[in-house]
């Protein structure tokens, strides 16, 4: 079994690693009983210093999560990183993301964006308003006030006898 | 994917803004941020804009100083008197360029069909190609977008697009408008490369995201905008109701004067001279009984004719102008209110705004009716028994909607004799308690109310996270309630408090935290952050041990860097 090693500059979230390859093709010995996830391995050799590593039997990339020397040998566990070992499979998901950098939505509501408690206070005058201030105006409400148009002048009256009595 | 197969393609969206007869220029421009290492990308997005101002028949462009995210309000509106509200006909842009860089293409959709102008555009030009005009076709609706593709890196571009007034093509330019409402980029990649078909059925699903960048279609379909409402759903105006036509001071029993202080200081002194009581030729045992009320109203806009003042039928030796009508209507105008952030937080829930009515009272309002379009607020009074009405309409999308109504009075009455005196007291101090305690006034105005409950419950509706976030700050009662003489002594227009939150937003945000999506992606089409509560079983095609499933399930949950 070999493994192949790197320094891995890349977060541990990171899809596709930002490797650089250290050594190649190192003999390596599955210490005792071992999961494929967790596998614990050992060095006879002196190796170059790394934290990442693929080991081809497994088709999976790992973490060095911990370093020891025990009886002449190396020992290292690892730790498998799903990711990188599974990108491929990855990258053809199609899921709903919640939150991305790429593709999102200002309107919804994102309660992480940080905010400042110096709230922004605007006051905005409408143009026009009242008259009070020194524009105002009485107003005076009466009964009748009906004002009739004054009619033609009568017509003088002529004196009239009753019962042929003036 | 290469450079070389792809062609980078930027969606512009413009849009007709009208208002009252004008036309105002772009307001409002976003950037789409696009993080990638495609070189004509980054670039394009240097692209100028240009708002433009026509000045009286020719248009002068200038630059923004600034790319990112700025809100740029133009100082005045921008119009042509004897214009149409709505050009029609050849639209045209106007694209300037630097020399020596590579071709482009302009496209524009509207609506209707995807139309190619050009093959290139400014192809290996020695020199800035200024006056180029290219015809986009015929504007049929308010909304037009503008594609513009480049296939290497341009430097600052400006294009300016504007509409023949006259119908005919002017070499000079002159004459052409410019009416921008927005402009919101969007890259799109576009995958064949041979024709626009892929774009032109992209277009047509709408698939286009106003905000952020959209990317490929979703493969699962759906809109992007959430919901299946098909935006469609009946909207109506409804304006300030109009004015009564029946007045008191046309009833025939009243006479209703707007008299002057000089004026009503001569009435005072002939009502009271001692000899007046002798010309009294009807039955009311004093000549102040004829007199319904005496009021001081904060308006001068009175309509009526000059006559004397007739008391009963008391002609008096004053001459005042008697009222044909006691309703009127102020009209206080508008305010634009534009997005601030052109996010979530110009709305319920984040924003805050009160509305200061004077004679009425403090009322919330909610952003979410206003925010992109205007408020504007209108009184009808009558100036006989001094109530009033305050309408409070929004104007968004060329609708008119009256959201808001408040009551009051704006009449003090003044006393003519100790009765009358009293009862005036009375009803001041009944008013001052009113402010105490918060209780509505005799005219029914609203007492100031609890701003982060004003809304109808909208806070309960967008989830208790909003809650939490309103409920982080104290809440602050303004003014009370305003009886007529308090309002007299207060403010006489209306004014419009607005409290935003100061988003505090680093430097690389988006890319380490992304910001919310909701939307279907493809993981390897994605670049920067992406977080997602992707389901284990969704992980199933993948060939792993569960616990390494499980291994990613927990990564997506975390977000992973693409």
């Amino acid at each position: 079994m070999y493994m192949n090693t790197f320094m891995n500059s890349s977060d541990n979230d990171k899809l596709n690693k930002d490797l650089t390859s250290v050594e190649s093709n190192i003999p390596i010995i599955l210490k005792d009983d071992t999961y494929i996830e967790k596998p614990v391995i050992e060095v006879s050799n002196t190796v170059s210093n790394f934290n990442y590593c693929y080991i081809s039997d497994f088709d999976r990339y790992y973490f060095v999560t911990s370093k020891g020397y025990s009886q002449q040998r190396y020992i290292y566990q690892l730790e498998v990183d799903p990711l990188m070992s599974f990108r491929d499979e990855i990258e053809d998901l199609e899921l709903i993301a919640n939150k991305s950098s790429s593709k999102f939505n200002l309107y919804q509501i994102d309660q992480d964006v940080p905010r400042d408690q110096r709230d922004i206070i605007n006051l905005i005058n409408f143009q026009n308003g009242f008259n009070g201030g020194g524009g105002e105006e009485y107003v005076l409400a009466v009964a009748g006030g009906y004002q009739p148009e004054p009619g033609p002048e009568p017509e003088p009256s002529e004196e009239v006898s009753v019962n042929g009595m003036e | 994917m290469a450079w070389s197969e792809e062609t980078w393609w930027t969606l512009i969206k413009l849009g007709i803004k009208s208002k009252d007869g004008h036309i105002y220029r772009a307001d409002r421009y976003k950037q789409v941020y696009w993080s990638g290492t495609t070189p004509g990308l980054d670039n394009l997005l240097s692209v100028t804009l240009s708002p433009i101002t026509h000045l009286g028949g020719y248009w002068t462009d200038y630059l923004p100083s600034a790319y990112n995210d700025i809100i740029y309000v133009p100082p005045e509106p921008v119009y042509k008197q004897d214009e149409p509200n709505f050009p029609q006909g050849i639209a045209y842009v106007k694209f300037i360029k630097n020399a020596g860089e590579d071709s482009g293409r302009i496209a524009y959709f509207n609506e209707q069909d995807v139309e190619v102008y050009s093959d290139q555009i400014g192809y290996n030009q020695p020199a800035p190609r200024p006056n180029t005009d290219y015809t986009l076709g015929t504007v049929t609706n308010n909304d037009l977008y503008l594609i513009i593709g480049c296939w290497q890196n341009w430097s600052e571009t400006t294009f300016s697009v504007g509409w023949a007034i006259t119908g005919s093509i002017d070499p000079t330019m002159q004459d052409h408008y410019a009416i921008l409402k927005a402009w919101d980029f969007c890259c799109v990649p576009y995958m064949s490369g041979a024709s626009m078909n892929l774009l032109d059925a992209w277009l047509y699903n709408k698939y286009w995201d106003p905000v952020g960048n959209a990317g490929i279609p979703d493969p699962n379909g759906g809109d992007p905008e959430g919901g299946q409402g098909d935006w469609r759903s009946p909207d109506e105006d409804v304006p300030m109701p109009p004015l009564p036509t029946k007045s008191a001071a046309a009833s025939g029993f009243m006479r209703i004067y707007n008299i002057s202080a000089q004026e009503l200081n001569a009435l005072a002194t002939e009502l009271w001279d001692p000899t007046f009581e002798q010309s009294i030729v009807k039955n009311f045992q004093s000549p102040f009984e004829n007199i319904i009320s005496l009021a001081i109203v904060p308006y001068a806009g009175f309509t009526g004719s000059s006559e004397p003042v007739q008391i009963g039928n008391y002609k008096a030796n004053v001459v005042a102008d008697a009222l044909d009508n006691t309703y009127y209507q102020i009209d206080c105008g508008n305010i634009e209110l534009d997005n601030y952030y052109d996010t979530f937080a110009d709305y319920d829930g984040y924003t805050e705004m009160q509305l200061v009515l004077p004679y009425c009272t403090t009322i919330p309002i909610s952003p979410t009716e206003f925010v992109g379009g205007s408020i504007n607020v209108m009184y009808n009074f009558d100036v006989f028994s001094g109530a009033c009405v305050a309408g409070v309409l929004s104007i968004r999308d060329g609708h008119t909607r009256l959201m808001y109504m408040a009551q009051g009075n704006i009449k003090t009455d003044l006393p003519i004799n100790g009765q009358n005196y009293m009862r005036v007291y009375t009803e001041t101090a009944a008013s001052i308690f009113q402010l105490a305690g918060g209780l509505t006034a005799a005219g029914g105005a609203m007492a100031g109310g609890n701003l982060a409950k004003g809304i109808g419950g909208g806070l309960g509706a967008v989830g208790g996270a909003i809650k939490e976030t309103a409920n982080i700050k104290p809440e602050y009662q303004r003014a009370g309630s305003a009886g007529a003489t308090h309002g007299l002594m207060g403010m006489q227009h209306p004014y419009l408090i607005v409290k935003r939150p100061r988003m505090w937003i680093p430097d690389g945000y988006r890319e380490d935290h992304g910001y919310v999506s909701n939307k279907a992606v493809r993981v390897g089409d994605e670049e920067g952050y992406l977080q997602s509560d992707v389901s284990f079983n969704a992980l199933r095609g993948i060939l792993c041990t569960d616990k390494e499933r499980d291994l990613i399930k927990q990564a997506f949950a975390r977000g992973i860097y693409i």
